[in-house]
């Protein structure tokens, strides 16, 4: 019984926190058809915004704010200088936008490296350390809270898309550019602000990671491929897909742990992904594809 | 400058030829943007280094085995990418680098895991740093002369037109799909050789050898030198081997700067031929 609810924890604590991550990487492509794998590294740049300001005296608020500043910025300056620069000459969905993606990782990482260093650093939780006992499972204070932080982000980012205007002009944006434009949306600065979302919620992601694990620059890789694979799992687009994706994931890595070898854990997430790819493109929230 | 760092760099240069050369035939010739070119590279190191540490094979043999098994993982991948295109096969190729280097980690009754493979042996015969910028060189220069017959052949324009546009090519009766399979597995017999001879030369490999940073560096070479070309290659392994070497000039105390310096510069320097110079200098395409 403890051996389940502990898998139900550890399921759940990072299948919150990617799907998060996941849920605002997939918003970026949805609205502007790319996969951004530059928000791997704004997750970081969150978890070490968070880091620094937490040893230069601020408190988890001030932290937070530091954090979230610097990643929301970083989005935005990278979509200013690569992401809408490239669109000027490139088709949507080419590999010169995955390339430069990736470049642009690279970048953020190894800024980071040369700022932080590449020994692992952490920063204080959120709330005091605290374990719970649920029914055999133990969950820190700072685990629920991020649990819940992460769930109510990408709830509130499913309903600001569903029932705002800007929401719904994203969307617009999202399905047809010019006949968005026609009716009077600008897509330019649409697009400027999915990524400034996703970069806001990049930076909770990485606030929230700051808190839970000892991270080093080279998790922006990771944690890039991880939002990818979550997020094409659930479903290209879809942000509850991107959640459900990314639960789905852990529990399927958590299971693999549990009945095979530890070591290839990430198997299972690499071969889910490719099943998926395989079989049903579209994910399991995402739509069918109908015509182009 | 002595003739040891001249002779290294020769070495280098002869090695990176290859194993950005390999990218750029796969990426330019058919337009496959393979991010798990790395992990090629990885089965030609280990196989070739297994071979010769644990039965003492002859350099001749180890490579050609290395050959072999980069020929068998590019059949297994082109297999598993067979139905994705473009950005999907390209971050699904990463997945599998990623993949790659797990197993390398953790099978430690082959691998020895994170301990590595020390004393790799050099070749018999070709010992010698000079003997093995010969060997190297002599090598590099045939793979790459073979990619570039291959290009220039009417096979090549076949490749061509699969990159360009795959539906036309197919209405044309090409078989696009083994089209991309015969260039995967050229490319990865070519990694793997590229690998082997990493192996042999720095004579001691483990998983990190074989990190995003090598394949970062290969991508590098690729798009600067411009995709597809064999002076392309050429120029763009140039760049990758000469500018660490400047940026060497740059005094840096903290060892893990410097590494992260040439991260950002090869990384900085793939964004601007993307933005300003999509073709790299001699590209046959845009990177677009």
């Amino acid at each position: 019984m403890g051996a389940i609810a502990q898998l139900l924890v550890n399921t759940i604590v990072p299948g919150a926190l990617f799907g998060l991550a996941a849920a605002s990487f997939t918003l970026t492509h949805r609205v502007t058809k790319i996969l951004n794998l530059a928000h791997g590294g704004v997750v970081m740049v969150g978890a070490y915004g968070y880091f620094w300001a937490s040893r230069s005296g601020w408190g988890a608020g001030g932290g937070a704010a530091v954090a979230l500043t610097a990643s929301t910025a970083t989005a935005l300056l990278v979509a200013l200088l690569v992401y809408e620069p490239l669109r000027v000459r490139a088709t949507l969905s080419s590999i010169g936008n995955l390339i430069a993606s990736f470049a642009t990782l690279l970048v953020i990482e190894a800024l980071l490296l040369m700022g932080f260093g590449s020994r692992t650093r952490s920063a204080p939780a959120l709330l005091p350390t605290h374990r719970y006992d649920l029914g055999g499972a133990f969950i820190t204070a700072h685990q629920g809270a991020a649990v819940i932080i992460a769930v109510c982000c990408t709830i509130a980012l499913a309903v600001f898309l569903r029932w705002t205007r800007l929401g719904v002009a994203m969307r617009a944006v999202a399905d047809h550019e010019e006949v968005a434009a026609v009716v009077g949306i600008d897509p330019a600065r649409v697009r400027l602000w999915a990524h400034a979302i996703a970069g806001f919620l990049a930076g909770v992601t990485g606030v929230l990671l700051a808190g839970e694990l000892a991270f080093e620059p080279r998790f922006s890789v990771s944690v890039a491929i991880s939002a990818f694979t979550r997020s094409t799992i659930g479903g290209m687009g879809s942000i509850p897909g991107a959640l459900a994706g990314s639960f789905l994931t852990d529990f399927a890595m958590n299971l693999w742990t549990w009945v095979g070898p530890t070591a290839f854990r990430e198997v299972a997430a690499l071969l889910l992904v490719i099943l998926v790819l395989l079989f049903r493109p579209w994910g399991l929230f995402g739509r069918r594809p109908s015509g182009s | 400058m002595s003739s040891a760092y001249l002779i290294h760099l020769g070495i280098t240069f002869a090695i990176q030829l290859i194993l950005v050369g390999s990218l750029s035939f796969l990426f330019g010739g058919v337009g496959v943007p393979n991010l798990a070119h790395v992990s090629a590279v990885a089965v030609g190191a280990y196989t070739s280094a297994l071979l010769s540490l644990h039965f003492g094979w002859p350099f001749s043999v180890t490579l050609c085995s290395a050959a072999v098994a980069g020929v068998v993982s590019g059949l297994f991948l082109a297999g598993l990418l067979r139905r994705v295109r473009g950005d999907y096969l390209a971050l699904l190729a990463l997945e599998v680098h990623f993949l790659t280097t797990t197993v390398l980690l953790n099978w430690p009754s082959v691998t020895r895991g994170a301990l590595g493979l020390p004393g790799i042996p050099r070749p018999e015969g070709f010992a010698t740093p000079l003997g093995y910028l010969v060997l190297t060189g002599t090598i590099a220069a045939a793979v790459i002369t073979a990619y570039w017959a291959i290009l220039r052949s009417p096979y090549g324009r076949v490749m061509a037109a699969v990159r360009d546009d795959e539906t036309a090519a197919l209405a044309f009766g090409k078989r696009a799909p083994s089209v991309r399979m015969t260039a995967f597995l050229f490319a990865s017999a070519g990694a793997a050789v590229g690998g082997a001879l990493l192996a042999h030369y720095i004579q001691f490999i483990d998983p990190l050898t074989f990190s995003i940073h090598l394949l970062a560096l290969a991508l590098a070479g690729a798009i600067i030198g411009g995709v597809g070309s064999v002076p392309g290659m050429v120029s763009g392994t140039a760049v990758i081997v000469f500018v660490p070497e400047l940026l060497r000039r740059v005094a840096t105390g903290n060892p893990d700067v410097a590494g992260a310096l040439r991260q950002f510069a090869f990384a900085l320097l793939i964004l601007l031929v993307l933005l300003l110079r999509p073709r790299g200098l001699f590209g046959k395409i845009d990177v677009r």
